[in-house]
């Protein structure tokens, strides 16, 4: 297990890339439409909550690294819709903005291989491209919104507390499910240098995370009134149309496009293999990557569902009642009773 | 296993990259779009394309586009029509203008406001405009001797900030509310501007409220001001952005404070600036004036400056500033100094 240690900034940057990826897509729609003006308290609010839960558990001393034969059924279960969910969307998306042409499965294609491929490079591997891509994708995005930061309009992120202080708690709880795949962290804690590296990573997961959430959403709801956004493209890369200055500063559609799509690669190949390896400490399996494969073609096969996105749409207001729990509550399984870090 | 996926995703890099090509031989490059009323309802829209070979020769010869006029329901398909007639299939992402005639804007021009911000290749800082007259005639006749570069042309005449009688408005300010102030072109170019509110023409603004607009509206502004029966001319220009201060208590109260430079020229040495501030401070009141009590809109996107003063949406939709801005109070305030030796040419 010692050569397969993992630094702070690696397990840092592999979860910011987890938690902000859906950043890139349509979350901050998701944030405006259920929260309005008072966005930027919610997220703040949201922060604290999981800070706070957070904290909980850092004191806890978290030695198992299954969620239990059950817990950890529950859990695979629930990321397979989710990562096969998010395929979907990242193949829509590159169609609808780029690959015109190009038939859905041939796009999908080249994601699945990505996801493949990335779950075969194991822990190491994750974490090594994610320490040299994630920052480089948040850079260049943060860039690019701050570039078109002259056309922002600051009034629209007042009133600050939006539909009303009780809407915007009731909001901040529900969205913790944004935090979803912060659940597996404890579960790499065995691949951590030490204690202190591992909270340490923790921290500056849900900061960075913070930053990059609170800079993407708002500078969406400050440059696009509803009227004026289009639903079917992603926020940022919206955002980003709108970098236009002189003759030879403008049209970074494509720049967006290779970081979204680095950042879509390096986020599937990580769910894979953390779901096959939540798989693996709960059924205690042997033999390095034996049930990899089953996992990647229950996540196509559930993918390319073409009612998918409907049904997970229809239903969505249903699992948002409980998802929140996730992050809040299933790390309690992993806790040893009555342990304490001194 | 490694190789093998190793393999697959170097095949995919290399194997891909023709499937969805364009070449630029198959493409009609548009750069401007009129719209016109048709027969029966449907719209006559014309496509300006660059001819590339026109532009780039020195010897001038040949006009630098071709127009196509297409009778159809709606632009996009009306786009497919002209590519086949053409023979090439329509490119928008160099189109830099859409012009609307007069009588499509009084209609209303919000069916347009979907299809523009829907379809990709429009970027959304393509300007908008109304003509007056048939677009078709407009860009038949349009030419100028100083550029040869049509887009260029199209981006010079609308897209201006700079002049006093020109605004610019762009697909972005267009769709994002329901007012807007567009550039009014006939052929001889742009001499004024319309008001656009809730998706329709409402007024015409004349030159010198168009000067007035761009002081108030706080976009970058310098040009000469004269005054009816006076032979002096005020060369003015923008300091710094106006600030504009809202009080929400009872009735809504706006303060407007201009920060001019100006130099007033004139044969009689001794006359004062004040006289001509205090017109311009008039003919700013006159327009807030204008637009809120008579057009009932709020142009200058005024309302959103009372949204910071309430906690919540209740209380600001309660409040109801559209309503309260028809009967706000207006009060304008100039600050005004002269410009100082030499600053006027370097500013210029």
């Amino acid at each position: 297990m010692t050569c397969n240690k993992i630094g702070t900034l690696e397990l840092t940057f592999l979860f910011v890339n987890l938690i902000c990826n859906k950043f890139f897509l349509f979350a901050p729609e998701y944030f405006r439409a259920t929260a309005g003006s008072g966005t930027g308290i919610m997220i703040c609010l949201m922060f604290l909550l999981m800070f706070a839960v957070w904290s909980f558990y850092k004191r806890r001393n978290i030695t198992k690294t299954s969620f239990g034969k059950m817990g950890s059924i529950f859990l695979i279960a629930v990321f397979i819709f989710s990562v096969a969910l998010t395929l979907r969307q990242y193949t829509e998306t590159v169609k609808v903005i780029s690959l015109t042409q190009a038939s859905l499965y041939f796009i999908e294609g080249i994601f699945i291989i990505a996801m493949i491929t990335g779950a075969y490079s194991g822990i190491k591997g994750i974490c090594k491209a994610h320490i040299f891509y994630a920052p480089l994708i948040f850079a260049v995005m943060l860039i690019l919104i701050v570039s078109a930061s002259g056309k922002l309009d600051f009034y629209m992120l007042t009133p600050v507390f939006g539909n009303g202080i009780q809407s915007i708690a009731t909001n901040a709880l529900f969205l913790l499910s944004t935090f979803l795949e912060f659940t597996l962290f404890f579960t790499l804690k065995p691949f951590s240098k030490d204690e202190k590296s591992f909270i340490r990573a923790g921290n500056l997961t849900l900061l960075i995370s913070f930053a990059v959430i609170m800079i993407i959403t708002l500078c969406y709801i400050a440059s696009f009134s509803e009227n004026a956004s289009v639903e079917k493209y992603p926020p940022v890369f919206q955002i980003i149309r709108l970098i236009n200055s002189g003759a030879y500063f403008q049209r970074f559609d494509s720049l967006f496009l290779i970081a979204f799509s680095l950042s879509a690669y390096l986020y599937l190949g990580a769910m894979l293999f953390l779901i096959w390896h939540l798989f693996k400490n709960a059924f205690e399996i042997e033999g390095k990557n034996a049930v990899l494969m089953p996992f990647a073609f229950i996540i196509i096969s559930t993918s390319f569902i073409n009612a998918l996105s409907d049904v997970i749409t229809a239903s969505i207001k249903h699992v948002d009642v409980f998802l929140w729990a996730i992050p809040v509550l299933m790390p309690l399984l992993l806790i040893k009773k009555g342990n304490k870090i001194q | 296993m490694k190789k093998l996926l190793c393999a697959i995703v170097f095949c995919i890099f290399v194997l891909c990259g023709c499937s969805g090509a364009k070449e630029l031989e198959e493409l009609a490059y548009v750069i401007a779009i009129g719209i016109d009323e048709g027969e029966n309802d449907k719209l006559n829209v014309t496509f300006v394309t660059a001819i590339p070979s026109n532009i780039s020769s020195e010897s001038g010869n040949g006009k630098p586009v071709s127009c196509i006029t297409v009778e159809s329901e709606n632009v996009l398909s009306a786009s497919v029509s002209a590519g086949g007639k053409m023979n090439r299939n329509i490119d928008f992402s160099h189109c830099r203008l859409i012009a609307f005639n007069e009588n499509i804007a009084i209609k209303g021009l919000g069916k347009f406001k979907k299809t523009l911000l829907n379809e990709k290749s429009f970027r959304p800082d393509t300007l908008i405009s109304v003509i007056k007259g048939k677009t078709s005639d407009f860009f038949n006749n349009s030419s100028s001797a100083f550029e040869t570069n049509p887009a260029k042309y199209f981006e010079l005449m609308f897209g201006s900030q700079g002049s006093k009688n020109a605004v610019s408005c762009t697909i972005k300010d267009f769709s994002g509310g329901n007012q807007s102030i567009l550039p009014l072109a006939d052929k001889e170019g742009v001499n004024s501007c319309v008001i656009i509110n809730n998706d329709r023409l409402a007024a015409v603004l004349p030159e010198n409220k168009v000067a007035i607009y761009k002081l108030l509206s706080g976009k970058k502004f310098q040009s000469y001001m004269d005054f009816e029966n006076d032979e002096a001319v005020l060369f003015i220009s923008r300091e710094k952005a106006p600030e504009i201060k809202v009080d929400t208590k009872n009735n809504l109260k706006v303060t407007v404070t201009l920060y001019l430079n100006g130099e007033l020229i004139a044969e009689n040495k001794k006359l004062s600036h004040n006289k001509y501030t205090e017109n311009i401070k008039a003919q700013c009141e006159n327009f807030l004036e204008y637009t809120s009590k008579e057009l009932k809109c709020d142009i200058l996107n005024i309302t959103r400056l009372t949204r910071p003063h309430f906690f919540t949406v209740s209380d600001y939709e309660k409040y109801n500033p559209t309503k309260k801005y028809e009967r706000a109070e207006f009060d304008v305030k100039i600050v005004y100094s002269d410009l100082k030796t030499g600053e006027r040419n370097l500013k210029l």
